[in-house]
């Protein structure tokens, strides 16, 4: 097996009850590369993406990463092995502070192996976590709401704050699903943006619909269709398509 | 232990089992049709039994208790529900429980401003005997036994042949699809809580002659009526039932092996049940009420 | 040290503040020294329901583990109260970590039903199983066995007001703590979404077995202090009716504060004094309190004040980080 996939399934398939969310799905993807993934609501990208985090065991089929089989390891398990996401409904924590927030996910990582006891001991206030906390705040602008109980802020700042905190994780992989739903154009831009300069420096996994935006940083597209990866490859290739166009755009 | 004992343990055990029934069914339908849990139901229970007290001393007559005990708990259900409830529905369980408990305990401290600390005897209304199988059972036991059936009867006949009771049904099985039908889920809810609290005063005012009526009688059933609505599945009526049976037989032959297994078998039950079972005997709502994941 | 100062200077100023409420109304020690035990059990409960989201209806027991292994080593055993105190706290621990993996699995409500079973059950079999040693319901009587201790005669009440006081200190600093702590974020944070503590790369069920052990412990060193105060413990002190108590007197003070329990504590041991001097029961009170509580003031008395000390004050968190944004934003 090449090693060099950072992220491959093998034949991935889950059912919920008589319905197949996802039907036999091989899927590889590149060190440092970025791919977007495509498709109609409930093509089953969501479920796919809860696969390769752990969110869901597959039915059948292999999930494994730089070669090693994580197909049933915990989700926690594979935020050591330094894969992020993020949820296609925001997920965040409401009772928090936006730096809390942020705090506990950088915690993780800074912690890495010695966590269970210095989780007793550690406060997340402290000079190092201060540090990356602020930085990642000012990538996406949130530094101004540091203080605020992030149940209390609009779903944009949310989105970003959760973006905040996959990125605090220091993650190679970035599995991010709708990141810019419900988003207005500027929002969308300014995470663009940050996206871009991350390009080919992590690896990042994306569920978008807006395609123009897709394209304007990711390698390669996929598209899903009923549970299966219909095309994937280049963006102009895959979007040319004739199945995408059929399927996707009803051509 | 010999059969001699075994028998009436039986049939004492049945009329446990009519008790565990009719203050169970509120519980169980609480969690099944409005996703709450409502430990309130035990106040119902306790003023069905004063009212059974309060009636038999001012007026010797029990049938008048117990239409009391309905009246009463039946009314106290809808004060309870259409003032308070309303407000809880949708919201987190664990909000719900806190929520009912703290009525229950106002129900208690009512109950004690009322009536007083002491224990209020009530004695039962026939003392016949009658022979079944070889064994002297008191008719009065038996009238509870034949009650708690004919109420099942009853409400099997209003779930399958009215229009509200498929409601409810329905309710039960999806509570979103009843909001969609356009059914007025509101008084649905009304409705069913006031009939399950109407139930938990007749258990009451007919359990009054049984055990002690006291402010805190409702503790002990709470828990015993929490078993039997695990052990059955929440909301599902036949499994309220089959687990009142069997929860009345353990109390009932538990006590005759050991007196004081009356009291602790049925939690042993409990905790084997949630441990391994929780989905109760017939897992109804397994999917609502069950493992986190 | 530093961080150990900060977190102390809260605890101090309330122990000295009760402390002057000892020797302002001196009748009313014996009411103190509850007040100090009692909140150390609802700090208990208040990791669990609290900082967690758990609903136990079984604390009594853990209360019970730890009265009755300070009882049953003073009665049977040895005479040093400060052991019997070990010992109680080493079944706390140990009680927390056998029953903890069996029950925080559960959901909510089952959760909250299993801890009333576990109350029942572990009541009965101290009750009635190990009737030759605990003497069933006429209870254990040590007092007279219980020997002198280093420094403070703990047999006095007065002496032993002073001993609680200071218990109840070091475990509120403790408390705070772990408030302050990495651990009491995720707590938090995992009441309110467990799922993203796990795709944060928490392992959630240890920090919520950690949770549930402390509650454990802090519940059997209460329930050690209460049976070392009494110089005697029957069931009665763990019966499974009594876990409303700790549960009411957690969601008045305060769900998941520091100082939540104590001021819970305080209102709940206060009305009830108050109400059973005239009418002799407090269900009815403590009712009406707690509906107020759940529906107008959610965060109890003690995080109402905390809210409203913020507004006052500003809110003073952060600061570090502040600083370091300003300065950055002026380079
Ligand atoms: N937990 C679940 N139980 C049952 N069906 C599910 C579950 N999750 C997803 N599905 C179904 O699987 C299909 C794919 O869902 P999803 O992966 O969320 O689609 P997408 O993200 O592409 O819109 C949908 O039809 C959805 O209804
Ligand atoms: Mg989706």
């Amino acid at each position: 097996m090449d090693n060099s996939e950072i992220l491959m399934t093998k034949g991935v398939t889950k059912n919920f009850g008589d319905f197949t969310a996802l039907n036999d799905v091989d899927f590889e993807m590149k060190d440092k590369e970025a791919v977007g993934i495509i498709g109609p609501n409930g093509a089953g990208k969501t479920t796919f993406l809860n696969i390769i985090t752990g969110y869901y065991m597959p039915d059948k089929g292999n999930v494994f990463s730089e070669g090693k089989d994580i197909t049933h390891l915990s989700p926690a398990k594979r935020v050591a092995l330094k894969i992020a996401r993020t949820f296609q409904l925001v997920h965040v924590f409401d009772n928090l502070s936006v730096f809390e927030n942020v705090a506990l996910a950088f915690f993780r990582h800074k912690e890495g192996k010695s966590l269970p006891l210095r989780i007793f001991s550690q406060s997340l206030s402290q000079p190092l976590i201060d540090e990356k906390v602020s930085e990642y705040l000012q990538i996406f602008e949130l530094d101004h709401l540091i203080d605020e109980v992030v149940g209390n802020l609009p779903l944009g700042s949310k989105k970003r704050l959760e973006l905040a905190m996959a990125f605090a994780a220091d993650p190679k992989v970035l599995v991010l699903d709708e990141p810019f739903a419900g988003l207005g154009d500027q929002e969308i831009n300014e995470i663009v943006g940050v996206l871009k300069r991350y390009t080919h420096n992590k690896t990042i996994l994306i569920v978008e619909h807006k395609v123009s935006k897709l394209t304007e940083f990711v390698d390669r597209l996929a598209v899903m269709n009923e549970g299966e990866i219909i095309a994937y490859g280049g963006c102009q290739e895959t979007l040319n398509n004739p199945e995408v166009r059929r399927c996707y755009w009803k051509v | 232990m010999n059969i001699d004992l075994l028998l009436p343990a039986i049939f004492f055990g049945l009329s446990v089992s009519g008790i565990l029934f009719l203050v169970s069914l509120g519980i169980s339908i609480g969690f099944g049709l409005m996703r709450i849990i409502n430990m309130e139901q035990m106040v119902y229970y306790t003023f069905g039994a004063y009212m059974a007290y309060t009636m038999v001393s001012a007026t010797g007559s029990f049938l008048l208790g117990i239409i009391a005990g309905i009246l009463v708990a039946a009314f106290l259900g809808f004060l309870v529900e259409t003032q308070l409830l309303r407000r809880v529905y949708g919201k987190e369980l664990m909000f719900t429980m806190v929520v009912t408990f703290s009525v229950f305990l106002i129900g208690i401290g009512i109950i004690q401003y009322t009536w007083g600390l002491d224990p209020k005897p009530v004695s039962s209304p026939f003392h016949t005997m009658i022979p079944i199988l070889g064994v002297q059972m008191p008719l009065y036991r038996l009238f509870i036994i034949a009650i708690a059936f004919v109420v099942y009867v009853l409400i099997q006949l209003m779930l399958n042949k009215t229009i509200i009771g498929k409601a409810i049904r329905a309710g039960i099985e999806n509570p979103d699809q009843v909001q969609g039908l356009g059914i007025n889920i509101r008084r649905i809810f009304t409705v069913t809580f006031v009939v399950a609290s109407g139930l938990a005063g007749l258990g009451g005012s007919l359990n009054a002659p049984l055990t002690m009526t006291g402010p805190y009688m409702g503790f002990d059933m709470l828990l015993f009526a929490f078993i039997t609505v695990i052990l059955g599945g929440l909301g599902s009526i036949k499994g309220t039932l089959v687990s009142a049976l069997i929860m009345g037989q353990v109390i009932s032959v538990g006590g005759t092996i050991w007196s004081p297994l009356a009291f602790v078998a049925p939690f042993i039950v409990m905790f084997c049940v949630i441990l391994w079972r929780p989905t109760g005997l017939f897992g109804v709502t397994g999917k609502a009420f069950g493992f986190q994941e | 040290m530093n961080r150990i100062l900060k977190v102390s200077y809260g605890p101090a100023l309330l122990v000295f503040l009760i402390l002057m409420a000892r020797f302002t109304f001196p009748n009313k020690m014996t009411f103190i020294i509850e007040l100090a035990i009692f909140s150390i059990y609802v700090m208990g409960n208040n990791i669990l329901y609290g900082y967690l989201g758990m609903v136990s209806f079984g604390q009594p027991f853990y209360l019970g583990v730890g009265a009755y292994a300070t009882a049953i080593f003073l009665a049977h055993v040895g005479t040093n109260p400060l052991v019997g105190m070990l010992l109680s706290l080493l079944m706390g621990l140990v009680v927390g970590l056998i029953l903890g993996p069996a029950f925080i699995r559960l959901r909510g409500d089952y959760f909250a039903l299993i801890n009333a079973a576990t109350c029942a059950i572990g009541m009965f079999t101290i009750e009635k199983l190990l009737l030759p040693i605990t003497r069933g319901d006429d209870g254990l009587w040590y007092r007279a066995r219980m020997s002198q201790i280093p420094f403070v005669d703990i047999r006095m009440p007065d002496k032993f007001f002073l001993f609680a006081l200071a218990i109840f200190l070091i475990v509120l600093i403790l408390y705070n703590f772990m408030d302050k702590s990495a651990l009491g974020s995720s707590f938090r944070a995992i009441r309110v979404n467990e799922s993203k503590m796990k795709f944060l790369g928490y392992d959630t069920f240890k920090i919520r077995w950690i949770g549930f052990t402390l509650a454990s412990i802090l519940s059997a060193l209460s329930g050690s202090l209460y049976a070392i105060n009494f110089g005697f413990v029957n069931p009665s002190l763990a019966e499974p009716h009594r876990a409303a108590e700790v549960l009411v007197a957690t969601l008045i003070g305060g769900a998941g504060t520091v100082f939540g329990p104590f001021f819970g504590t305080l209102a709940f041991l206060g009305i009830k004094d108050l109400v059973s001097q005239y009418i002799a029961h407090w269900e009815l009170a403590v009712g009406i309190l707690t509906l107020l509580v759940l529906f107008r003031f959610s965060k109890g008395i003690w995080g109402n004040t905390e809210a409203i000390m913020n507004e006052k004050f500003g809110k003073k968190r952060n600061r570090s980080v502040k600083k370091l944004l300003t300065d950055k934003a002026a380079t």
